[in-house]
């Protein structure tokens, strides 16, 4: 499971430490990690004071070298890896007591399924993946089968502003999964933007890049306009396709690979565009932090009633939740 | 000359490398750090054991134990690091304690997994394993073990009682410095202790990467069909010799295009072998696969050949024109004629090598190539130099032996002769020819491969009037 934190200071440390609390005591092997380097005891950007991750006795945990020898508490060294990061190697180990510490794991996906695989080879139950600053790639269903956003003040000091944009990542999360067929035909691909024709054929449109759109114009839809891009989807693409005569069904590996302004997304929607994903995330609740690194606070019930009318799911304050 | 410097000068050596099943990171890298080995006696020591790993490989009884090994070998970590900084008056911290441990560890499995195969001695690192694995867990995980002291067993307890009742931080914080003192206490004893041992883990690590070396190229002998070659002293007239000699790289790409690599009996005496054959003959090609075969033979490898016999030397002199002295400004005759330079002056210095040279001085106009050609092999056979010399200039007169490739059988062909198919009517094999004449058949291979007849016909014009 991965925090998503939609921007630095939403709370997403504080809405780790809470799950974990909440885990402790489940009789799971519970492992944690972090994607690249966070949990910094001041917060590099705002130096803000941090709260660190709270681990507990028995938690499997991996950080890199430096912060393990950080770390101020007994436990046990399972693995070290080959590969190095970097702040070094990373050092899988069994916490023997409760204690904080830093977190810095696989800085990349890649990385990140494969720690997650051999952690599952070891028993582990829940693997929790800290997220760092506004990346989503690590809430890819690809990597995680479940995530938690947090969001709050830091985002936006204007609550509708601030659900307005809450609700983009979670429509984006929201886009529904193609039929198991499509799914079957497209999952291999890596590269390159494909056409499925009325047939369910695919094509490789073979454009050399999707910079280039208007010159291949004809060429694109030669084949219909259902089209998988197996990269990013950019503004630039979302314009082209809503500018054309006939709407468009889109097909995307999964939310993560939509780098669209909310405006150009919406637009494209509204003119009776479709966008499907090959995996479905699965979203399980939304943390917020009505407090802002730059002082202000929004007032936690107000925020919460905003977003859960806007959402439709359980929004949580968790450090009002921890008092 | 180390294996990695051979890699880089010996054409389709890095394939076979590349090749190489090596399952851990250690093994890579000493494996780079190979040196040619010149004494007859070693390359048969070094290539014996390799014979007794083919033996392991081959018994198909063995498949389990090797799976074994090979998962064993990739759990290997390249800690050369550690041992080298236990010379030093340093603690070893809590990392690098695990890795010793999972040296131990693994290395004690495979010293069980081969205890009944005795090709490589594998230390017993049982103490190490002792050291480190107070509480007997048998599990490569570490920290400092309550077990290693009773003052910090008593710490820690009672740390943990107080977490658990709730006290303050400061209390608990005192407890908690005390516990890291005794614990760098015991740090600094275990590394006392296992710096006693440094030889021991040294020479494991040495023993674990050659037995991963050792069973990639016993693996690689059958993958690919490798022989061990017979290695000659030196001492007499012996001959270099292969039969069916082959040259792995190319028969793969010869392979993926539907072709076959037609492998050839080739065999060198001291003194100088003159070698001519037409255009497409598989002249570089065979200098080529001896250049391979030879050097693949001094790192104690198996050769691409049916048989083999091998007489070991210092170094392998070659002068390819591979084409890449343009970018050093130079002419390819000038480039050529400084590295022919470079041969003569270490023939002289009294090196014992191998010279291949191919199409000696085919850059400069007919008259002057044959007599540098002529030069040349006077001057390799007055030092009695072992060398194969390739060209396509007649009347070379310097005292050598004389070889022709039998190159293009037309009355051989059925059907239509294309470039694809050309090679399969061309006849690698060798056959002596005192006679020194060379193949007259340039225009006519210009032609099967497509030449324009309008081209091919002038030439045949031009050839008539000289």
């Amino acid at each position: 499971m991965s925090i998503v934190g939609l921007e630095k200071n939403t709370g997403k440390t504080e809405c780790l430490n809470y799950i974990l609390r909440q885990v402790k005591d489940s009789g799971k092997t519970i492992a944690l990690t972090s994607i690249g380097t966070d949990g910094e005891k001041r917060d590099q950007v705002c130096q803000t004071a941090k709260p660190e991750i709270e681990v507990f006795e028995d938690m499997l945990f991996v950080t890199s070298e430096r912060y393990y020898r950080e770390k101020r508490f007994l436990a046990e060294i399972l693995d070290i890896s080959e590969r190095q990061t970097a702040l070094g190697r990373l050092v899988t180990a069994k916490a023997l007591w409760s204690g904080k510490v830093l977190l810095s794991g696989p800085p990349d996906t890649v990385g990140m399924k494969e720690l997650i695989v051999q952690l599952e080879k070891r028993g582990v139950d829940l693997t929790l993946v800290d997220g760092a600053l506004s990346r989503l790639s690590h809430g890819s269903p690809t990597v995680s089968d479940a995530l938690v956003l947090t969001t709050g003040a830091a985002l936006s000091g204007n609550v509708r502003e601030l659900v307005r944009k809450t609700k983009y990542v979670y429509d984006l999360i929201g886009l529904k999964e193609v039929g198991p067929g499509r799914q079957d035909l497209l999952q291999g691909i890596k590269k390159g933007i494909w056409a499925i024709d009325a047939e369910g054929e695919i094509h490789d449109l073979q454009l050399p890049s999707v910079f280039m759109l208007e010159k291949y114009e004809g060429d694109i839809f030669k084949y219909g306009h259902t089209l998988y891009v197996s990269g990013a989807v950019s503004d630039k693409l979302l314009n082209f396709l809503r500018m054309q005569k006939e709407v468009t069904e889109l097909v995307v590996q999964d939310f993560t690979k939509i780098f669209a302004l909310p405006e150009t997304f919406y637009a494209f929607l509204k003119r009776g565009g479709k966008i499907n994903v090959l995996k479905q995330s699965r979203l399980l609740a939304v943390c917020i932090n009505p407090q802002s690194p730059a002082g202000y606070c929004l007032h936690s019930d107000q925020l919460k009633a905003a977003l859960e009318e806007s959402l439709r799911i359980p929004v949580y304050d968790v450090r009002r939740m921890g008092n | 000359m180390y294996l990695r410097e051979a890699i880089a000068k010996i054409a389709g050596f890095r394939y076979m490398i590349d090749h190489l099943e090596i399952h851990s990171g250690l093994g890579r890298s000493s494996l780079l750090d190979r040196v040619w080995l010149e004494d007859a006696k070693q390359i048969k020591a070094e290539l014996e054991r390799v014979e007794k790993m083919v033996r392991v490989v081959r018994d198909s009884r063995n498949q389990l134990v090797l799976e074994r090994l090979k998962v064993k070998l990739s759990q290997v970590k390249d800690i050369r690091g550690t041992v080298k900084r236990l010379k030093e008056p340093v603690v070893l911290d809590d990392l690098e304690l695990f890795e010793l441990k999972n040296l131990a560890f693994v290395a004690e499995d495979i010293r069980e997994i081969i205890k009944d195969y005795p090709v490589v001695d594998i230390p017993c690192l049982g103490n190490l394993v002792d050291l480190l694995d107070p509480e007997q867990n048998r599990i490569p995980h570490f920290y400092i073990y309550d077990s290693y002291s009773e003052k910090l067993s008593a710490l820690r307890a009672e740390i943990k009682q107080k977490k658990r009742e709730g006290r303050e931080e400061r209390e608990i914080e005192n407890l908690y410095f005390q516990s890291l003192e005794e614990e760098d206490r015991v740090r600094a004893e275990l590394t006392l202790q296992i710096r006693m041992l440094r030889e021991e883990i040294a020479e494991t690590l040495r023993a674990v990467a050659y037995l991963d070396i050792l069973l990639a190229k016993a693996i690689q002998v059958e993958n690919m069909g490798l022989v061990l070659p017979e290695v000659k002293d030196g001492k007499k007239n012996e001959r270099l010799s292969f039969q069916k000699l082959f040259h792995p790289q190319l028969r793969e790409i010869l392979l993926q295009e539907g072709r076959k690599f037609q492998p050839v009996d080739v065999g060198l005496e001291r003194g100088v072998t003159l070698l001519t054959g037409a255009n497409m003959a598989g002249k570089s090609v065979l200098l080529k696969s001896i250049a391979l075969a030879q050097g693949l033979a001094q790192f104690g490898f198996y050769v691409p050949a049916e048989r083999a016999e091998i007489v070991p030397v210092s170094d392998i002199l070659t002068c390819m024109g591979d084409g890449q002295d343009e970018l050093s400004g130079l002419s390819s005759f000038a480039a050529e004629m400084l590295c022919v330079n470079e041969i003569l002056l270490r023939v002289k210095r009294g090196e014992k090598v191998l010279v291949l040279i191919d199409e000696l001085a085919r850059t400069t106009n007919p008259t002057e190539g044959r007599a540098i050609v002529n030069g040349v092999i006077e001057f390799l056979a007055a030092y009695q130099i072992r060398a194969l010399v390739t060209t396509h200039y007649g009347g070379i007169i310097a005292p050598c032996r004389k070889l022709r490739v039998r190159g293009f059988r037309e009355e051989k062909i059925q059907g239509k002769l294309t470039l694809q198919n050309i090679t399969d009517y061309i006849d690698y094999s060798l056959l002596e020819d005192a006679s020194g004449e060379v193949s007259q058949e340039a225009i006519r291979i210009a032609e099967i491969i497509g030449v324009s007849r309008e081209l091919t016909d002038n030439a045949k014009k031009f050839l008539d009037k000289s």
